[in-house]
């Protein structure tokens, strides 16, 4: 039995496969992006964007972001 | 008319509203047990959407939320953080669990995992863990739907009745039509907060401030400025490290969809595309929470001093003068919230404790329907409990509540290995979750033992966890090839 791990059942296209690493991938980031060390760089009140604090825009983007990667990796399913 | 009491109606209206839509839909499901957990696999993407959306959010949304941005400022951006990222393992996981479920009958999260790897223990574990982490968060959801009966009604209704009457509206549904009440009730609920929240948080600070920006504006120019600036104030107002807040966001995101209630969900959606789109249409719904917070930042400067700091949402209700009849439905919608969850994890609770705890320990199998009787029964008995709780202990709920996200967090990495593992072993398996729970629980008790003070127990107990699973894995005998090729390959 393979001791590794196996993400994909047997005949999953090279394409799908490569379009769920991207998004691993932005997901990863986007993850990071809510933590330390990245985090603190944006924490702080100013600018004021859409009249928020930019610590809450940032969290908001982040939302925004893992959105529209899992609408993306949605629509090229197979249907 | 007294504004109380046009309040109370509404109130009294919507809850007679809920629980004719919570009725309706038993008339139309099979009286199998399938059809009680798990829909008959039928759920369509509306009702799935709120299903998954107002299971998440709950009293906490309405009374805890606005409480933490009021008190705690910044930290409460720590609910969105997780949030963001927590969903997305369930597009993978979700439709796996599903096409497993129709295949094996798997109707909650430990039947997946006990045929995957072999061990009653597991399930049983798993059992204890659900019914032991939703008591408190049931708790919770009762004393919420109290207070505001309590508030509104200036304590005309006591708030061990308000949570008596809203709870009997929710088990008698929860009773009568199993999942497909929660299903029906949560989509007309999720509506309702969704409406009310958005109005709500851009109104106050409108009313107090003349806009969000005004009212941001004005915070950072005062002394509580320092409260904006992320990770926020700990609950004693002392500053909240980044260790702290970086490793809860970790264990909340991995426990997020682990949480049993929300996984066995997987079970009821009629296909692999419903249940995806469910998952990519989330953060509409999570987005609610920024009017949310809101209410509570509308609250900072206007009226300081209110305690404890998650009555502010029914505190400025009192303050402002609004129409009774709004009021009133803020407060339906306030109700909406708790009974939304509420009733999934009764619902979840029950069917888990019954299936994957009783059935695994008696000696006798059950009927299907003697199954179904002691699902109910159990809805019942955990009511029970939960209401005792809420209406006779002072303990801190918040805590246990807190202390479950790191318990649940510990089942991600044996759901993970299920499906992408093949080498993981059932004695790996029941290894890790054991282990996981036990540091998590130790240095949860006695936190002066961490080696890091500030980082979230959940980590550590996660480091006992996943070397656990690894290394009693690979010393024992792979499994029973056929099984986890089902998994894997699913």
């Amino acid at each position: 039995m393979r001791s590794g791990l196996s993400f994909f059942k047997p005949g999953t296209s090279a394409p799908a496969r490569r379009r769920r690493w991207i998004f691993v991938a932005i997901w990863t980031m986007t993850a990071a992006m809510l933590m330390w060390p990245i985090y603190p760089r944006f924490a702080g009140i100013e600018p004021l964007i859409l009249g928020l604090p930019l610590g809450l825009v940032w969290v908001i983007a982040a939302i925004l972001i893992v959105f529209f990667a899992l609408l993306w990796l949605y629509l090229g399913e197979d249907r | 008319m007294d504004t109380g009491v046009v309040a109370l109606i509404v109130c009294g209206v919507y809850l007679i509203a809920t629980l004719v839509m919570g009725i309706l839909p038993s008339f139309r499901v099979s009286k199998s047990v399938t059809g009680y957990v798990a829909a008959d696999r039928s759920m369509n993407f509306l009702v799935l959407y709120f299903v998954l959306g107002a299971s998440v959010f709950s009293s906490f949304a309405f009374l805890g939320a606005p409480g933490w941005a009021y008190s705690r400022g910044a930290s409460a951006f720590y609910i969105l953080a997780y949030g963001a990222i927590g969903m997305a393992p369930f597009y993978f996981f979700g439709p796996r669990a599903r096409r497993l479920g129709e295949r094996f009958g798997f109707v909650t999260q430990a039947e997946l995992l006990t045929h995957r790897f072999d061990s009653r223990m597991v399930s049983v574990l798993l059992a204890l863990v659900s019914v032991g982490a939703f008591i408190p968060y049931l708790t919770l959801q009762m004393k919420g739907a109290g207070y505001i009966l309590s508030t509104i009604s200036g304590g005309r209704v006591s708030e061990v009745m308000g949570a008596a009457i809203t709870y009997s509206v929710v088990m008698i549904y929860v009773l009568w039509s199993g999942v497909l009440g929660v299903g029906w009730t949560n989509t007309f609920q999720g509506v309702f907060m969704l409406v009310i929240a958005w109005f709500l948080g851009l109104y106050l600070p409108f009313k107090l401030y003349g806009g969000v920006r005004p009212m941001f504006e004005q915070l950072a120019a005062s002394e509580k400025a320092d409260m904006l600036v992320v990770p926020g104030l700990l609950p004693d107002g002392e500053p909240w490290s980044w260790a702290g807040f970086s490793s809860a966001v970790v264990v909340s995101a991995l426990g997020f969809c682990m949480w049993p209630h929300l996984f066995m969900k997987s079970y009821a959606a009629k296909s692999d595309r419903v249940l995806r789109l469910t998952v990519v249409m989330y953060p509409t719904f999570q987005l609610f929470l920024v009017p949310i917070l809101l209410i509570g930042f509308s609250g900072v400067l206007a009226f300081p001093g209110v305690e404890p700091a998650d009555t502010i949402l029914p505190y400025l209700l009192t303050q402002l003068e609004l129409s009774p009849l709004l009021i009133g439905l803020v407060c339906a919608g306030a109700l909406a919230a708790s009974m939304s969850s509420g009733d999934s994890i009764l619902h979840a609770g029950a069917s888990i404790g019954i299936r994957d705890g009783w059935a695994k320990v008696s000696p006798k199998p059950l009927s299907d329907r003697q199954e179904q009787w002691a699902i109910r029964g159990l809805v019942v008995a955990l009511s029970a409990v939960a209401f005792y709780y809420a209406a006779f202990s002072q303990s801190s709920l918040v805590d246990l509540l807190l202390a479950a996200y790191g318990g649940v967090a510990q089942i991600f990495p044996l759901i993970f290995a299920a499906f992408y593992w093949p080498r993981a072993t059932g004695k790996g398996a029941l290894a890790a979750l054991f282990g996981g729970l036990v540091a998590n629980a130790i240095f949860l008790w006695m936190p002066e033992l961490r080696p890091w003070p500030d980082v979230h127990e959940g980590i550590y107990g996660l480091a006992v966890n996943i070397p656990l699973l690894i290394g009693v894995s690979l010393l024992t005998p792979p499994d029973d090839p056929e099984t986890v090729k089902a998994f894997t390959e699913a």
